[in-house]
Formats: C-alpha cells, structure tokens, sequence
C-alpha cells in the first residue's frame, strides 16, 4: 500500500467518524426540538381544559413524548446513516432561496411575470443554453399554464 | 354485505368513456414520467393531487391509479436502455434488462416488462377485489378501541421496515402525528398552534404538506445534481432480427412459474404497509435466481430476470390497496396519496368505506382493471415513444416540476401561504432525508394522525380512563402486544445479533 492510498484510508475513515458522529448527534438535536415542543411550543398554543379525557394538548404532548424518548434511544445506540453532501446541499439550498424569491415576485408582480423569470433563472443556473428548450421552459409552459387555468379553469393565479 | 346491483353500478361507472378517458390519461403520464429517470409516478401523483379537484371521486382516483401504475411500466423503461431505473421500483429490472439490451434486444426485454408487469398488476388487482370486501367486513367490527390499536402497530411495522432505523422512524411517526394536530382538536374545538394564521384552523393542508415533504425536496435535489450536458439515450438498432424485436408466446409461457412466484411474492409484500415493491422485486429476483436451473445466466440478460422483477413490483401496487381500502391504513406512499386524494373529496378510507361508498369502490375496481388493459395498450404502441422521452432535458423537466407544484398548492389552497407551508415542509424533509429520518412514515403520520386522535379519543371515553378495562377488547390487546414485539423484532433484535 502506497502512503498516497494510506492517507486516503485514514481520511475515508475519519469521513466515516464524522458522519456517525453527525447522525448520533442527530438525536440530540431532534430530543432538544422534543423538549422544546413539549415546555414552550405545546403550553403556548394550546388551551387549558379541565374536563374530557383527552384534551387538546394530550396529543401533541404524547407525541412530543415519543419523540424525546426514541431520540435519546437513537442517541444512546445509534443506527442507520447519515448522508450529507455539502456542496450538494448548498446548491440545493441556493435553488431552494430562488424559488422562495421567486415566490415573493409572484406575490408582487403577478404568476405571468415571476414564473417565466423563475424557470429562466433555473434554466440558465443549471447550465441550459439550447434556445429551443429556454423558450420551451421560460415562455410555452407558463403560458400554458397560465391559459389553461386562469381562462380555461377560469380559477385565479396569484 | 354483498349486492350484485352496486357491484355492477360501480363497474358500469367506471367504463364510462368520461372515466375511461382519465384512466387513459392517467396512464399515459404515468408511463411517461415513469419513462424521465428521477421524476416517477409518485411525484407525478402529488402534483397531480390539486389538480383532481375539479373532478369528481371516481375520475379523480381512478386518474391517480392510472398515474400509478403507469409509472410501473414507464420505470422499467430507462432501467433496461440506459441502466438507471426511472423509478426505484425497477431498480431490480436493471440487473438482466440492461445486459440484453446491451446483446442487441431493448424491444424484446422492455416488451417483456411490460408483460409482466401487466401479469403481476392483474393478479394482484384479483387479489384485490376478492379479498378487500372480507377484510372489510372483519374490520366492520372493530371498534375504536380495535382501531386505535391497530393503527399503533401498522405504525411500529411502518416505522420498523422503512428508513435505516426503528428509532428514527418513531420519531418520524410521531412528528408526523404532532403536525396533524394543528388546527382544531376534534373534543373541544379549541385551534391549536395556528400562529395567528387564521387559514390554519383547518390544519395544515394535505396538499401542502404531501409535495413539500416528497416532491419539492426531490425536484430540488436533481437541480443540485445536474451537471454539464444530459447523454444522450439509447437508439434502437435497425438491423435488429424480427425475433429480438418480440416476445413470442412460447418465451412468455416458458416464464409462467417466475411470473406467478413474482406476482405472488409482491402480493403478499404489498398488503403489509411499509413493504416497497423494490424489495418484492429484489426478493422475486433472489428466489427465482436461487431455483433456476441455469443461475449463472442472471446477471447477463436472461428474460426470466426481468419477468421476476417487473412481475413482482407490479403487484405490490394492486395489494396495497388492501389495507388501504379495508382499514385505512396506506401501505406505501402511492397509496398515502390515493388516501389524500379520497380525503379531499370528502371520502373516508376505513371499512366503513365499503359500506358507505361501496359504488365508488366497486367503480375504483372496474378503474383498476381497465388500467391494466390501457396499460398493456398504451405500453405497445409508445414504447418507442417513451424511449426517446428519456432523452428530454433535466433541465427542462424539473424547472417545470416545481412550477406545477407551486400552481397545484395555490390552487388548491387558495392562497400563497399554502405555497409558502410546501417550501417549509420541503426544508424538513430535505434536512429529514439527509439523516435517514423518512419522509415517507412522517407523511403517513400526517395522513392518519386525525383518525389517530380521534379513535384514541373515543377509545379513553369507551374505558373511562380504566386501563384494567382493556381485558375486554381483547383483539386490541393482541394489536398492542403485536406492536410491542414489533418494535423488539426490528430494533432490539437486531442489536443483539450484531452485538454477538
């Protein structure tokens, strides 16, 4: 075994470390979101009733129960994986923002204006330059859309 | 319990050319996004969903059983000519449907998936229609009690079978369940954890809440995965022979035992919620590879492969309907979002549903059946169509995908906050998928945590808060000792056997 694939080992195995790490801390992070749930959340927007046997925040405290519990539990004695592309998620993540700004143009300006911009700005981020398929994407299907909803349906877009 | 006349009624309703057009429809856009590599028939359901408004039950469902099963057939499409499964379910296909169409016979291989996936869709779909009104009339007896308790185990069996872990499954259950709660509970109609949002005191809506957590997440992660160009497809040969470009009957009959294995395999996996047809598939796969008498010629294009995978992934969507249909309880995601579709138009799965609504059912039947005709049809003559579908940029489909998400919720939400609780639920689902925490259990949370609350509800005021009266419902005692042995046989067990 060369040092060079000696190295790539180590780091594959550390990479392993990481994740198993990331996926046991997992469980604490979601038993904090439990206990959040179950002292802030559940209190605050509920309503107290003092009859029935279920009431309106038996349920949801139930819940918030299990989940603390299974969490701890996962915690304790991990299983499973955890898989996280970072450079993946952070591209995903940037799509994610431009479609929820694409969102906010759409409450301003109408569907007509922002999904045609939204769409093209997909197109191109992804690295489409085929004329054909922009116009496809950026006018024919929002059109489409457009038409066959707001005149056909006769229903509104925003 | 049986009567002839709503048998006949609900079949005649479904042979309606109105309905007929919709399974037909249904169906092509089945096979074609089933065709798209990444895209599926479970996304196509979900988008689908808002748009059903505007019909009614019977066309709406039999639309998205179409969708479905259509999908089935498209998915093996791209697994045999360019090796990536359109869909999970035919991951499996890849393994002797990608080796003959590398010997020079696509059209013989993806002709055989379509026959058997059409055998094993109608077998289990037989299943169906004769076992469902039995199971139904069983549960018709059930209380709440009973109901209530079977819904905790279908939730240990589901938490325990899909994702990597029995833990992060319960979890996933359980927050599913606390998002059902929001809005008004049923005892006291008091809203809960509405926020201010007045639009929520009828909770969140399904609609939202189904594309933000299956497909909104998945469109943005193919946008993050694309990169450079798309490849191009493969081309079907000219100089092919006459004999590669079919199956004849004595090539499909020699297949008649793997067929029947497969058909019978994801039957049985099907009707246990949680069980994928992926996994019917890979087992059909195993099994008839484990009895040939030529094993070493899997792997390298044998027919009786792609017979055993496409036979077995299709039935298990007939036979998930099952438990759906009888019980209420949805056994994969396809059939979570057929129960969604029947909650919007005001039907309630259960075995109530025969009673109440045994047309509609008996209608769904006659949809199912003809499906599967309009299914072999239409598979024959677009096969050459669907494989150059597969040639349709990424980059012009997902764009699209997310634009009819965001039309679908406005739509049926009436609003941008419904848009804006996809994206959110999206966030969730994306951060839940990264660290095995299934979407898939959250959403079935979400689907039955009402029912769940309600039947828990009615099942503390049947007992009067006295656990020791539990000894007379003695069938919910078994469900929750079932439950209790579930959770050890997918959690602990396991652990043990590993630790030694």
């Amino acid at each position: 075994m060369t040092p060079r694939d000696q190295s790539r080992g180590v780091a594959a195995q550390s990479s392993r470390k990481f994740w198993m790490t990331l996926n046991r801390i997992s469980g604490l992070v979601i038993a904090v979101l439990g206990l959040i749930l179950l002292f802030w959340i559940i209190p605050r927007h509920t309503e107290t009733v003092d009859y029935a046997w279920l009431r309106p925040a038996t349920l949801p405290i139930i819940t918030a129960v299990i989940v603390i519990i299974s969490s701890i539990v996962h915690l304790i004695f991990p299983s499973g994986k955890a898989e996280f592309d970072i450079a993946l998620a952070l591209r995903a993540g940037l799509f994610f923002v431009i479609s929820l700004m694409g969102l906010s143009l759409m409450y301003f300006v109408g569907f007509l204006i922002a999904a045609p911009l939204l769409v093209m700005v997909l197109m191109l981020l992804i690295g489409e330059r085929r004329p054909l398929w922009l116009i496809a994407g950026i006018v024919l299907i929002p059109l489409a859309m457009w038409s066959s909803i707001e005149l056909l349906l006769n229903r509104p877009l925003p | 319990m049986f009567d002839a006349n709503i048998v006949i009624a609900g079949i005649s309703d479904a042979l309606t050319l109105y309905n007929l057009f919709f399974v037909l429809l249904g169906v092509i856009i089945g096979q074609l996004v089933g065709a798209l590599p990444g895209t599926g028939p479970v996304m196509a359901m979900a988008i689908a969903i808002p748009f059903t408004f505007a019909l009614d039950p019977l066309p709406a469902i039999a639309f998205l059983v179409g969708v479905n099963k259509g999908g089935l057939v498209g998915g093996a499409i791209p697994a045999i000519l360019i090796n990536t499964p359109g869909t999970p379910d035919a991951a499996a296909t890849t393994l002797d449907g990608f080796p003959l169409t590398q010997k020079g016979k696509p059209e013989k291989a993806t002709k055989m998936a379509l026959y058997s996936s059409i055998t094993g869709d109608a077998f289990s779909d037989i299943v169906l229609f004769t076992v469902s009104p039995l199971i139904a009339a069983v549960a018709l007896k059930m209380g709440p009690m009973e109901i209530f308790a079977l819904m905790v185990f279908a939730f240990s069996v589901i938490a325990g079978l899909v994702g990597d872990s029995m833990a992060k499954g319960i979890v996933s259950a359980a927050l599913g369940l606390f998002c059902a709660t929001v809005g008004l509970d049923p005892e006291h109609s008091t809203p809960r954890f509405i926020f201010g949002f007045f639009e929520l005191y009828d909770g969140l809506p399904l609609v939202s809440v189904a594309l933000g957590m299956l497909a909104v997440p998945e469109i943005f992660r193919r946008l993050a995965q694309i990169r450079g160009k798309i490849s191009p497809a493969v081309e079907f040969s000219k100089t092919q022979k006459k004999e590669d470009r079919r199956v004849s009957w004595t090539e499909y009959w020699s297949c008649r035992y793997t067929l029947l294995r497969g058909s019978i395999i994801g039957t049985i996996m099907g009707a246990i919620p949680g069980l994928d047809s992926s996994a019917a598939a890979f087992m059909t796969y195993a099994t008839t590879k484990q009895t040939s008498k030529d094993p070493d010629s899997f792997g390298k294009g044998n027919i009786h492969g792609i017979a055993a995978t496409e036979s077995a992934n299709s039935s298990v969507s007939g036979a998930n309907l099952i438990p759906m249909l009888t019980l209420g309880i949805p056994g994969n995601i396809a059939a979570a979002l057929i129960i969604s579709a029947l909650m919007i138009h005001g039907v309630q799965p259960g075995p109530l549903l025969f009673h109440e609504q045994g047309r509609l059912i008996y209608g769904l039947f006659g949809a199912l059946m003809m499906a599967n005709v309009l299914n072999l049809l239409s598979g024959l003559l677009g096969l050459r169509l669907w494989s150059r579908v597969i040639r349709s940029p990424e980059s012009f489909i997902f764009p699209t995908a997310l634009l009819l998400c965001i039309v679908g919720v406005y739509m049926a939400t009436g609003g941008l906050l419904g848009v804006a609780i996809m994206f959110i639920f999206a966030f969730i689902s994306y951060l839940m998928n990264a660290f095995g925490y299934s979407a898939i259990v959250f959403v079935i949370g979400f689907f039955l945590g009402e029912r769940f609350e309600l039947t828990l509800s009615q099942s503390l005021n049947l007992i009067d808060g006295e656990p020791t009266l539990l000894i007379y419902h003695p069938i919910a005692l078994v469900l929750f000792a079932l439950a209790i042995s579930s959770v050890y046989w997918f959690s602990i067990r396991p652990t043990k056997r590993k630790q030694r």
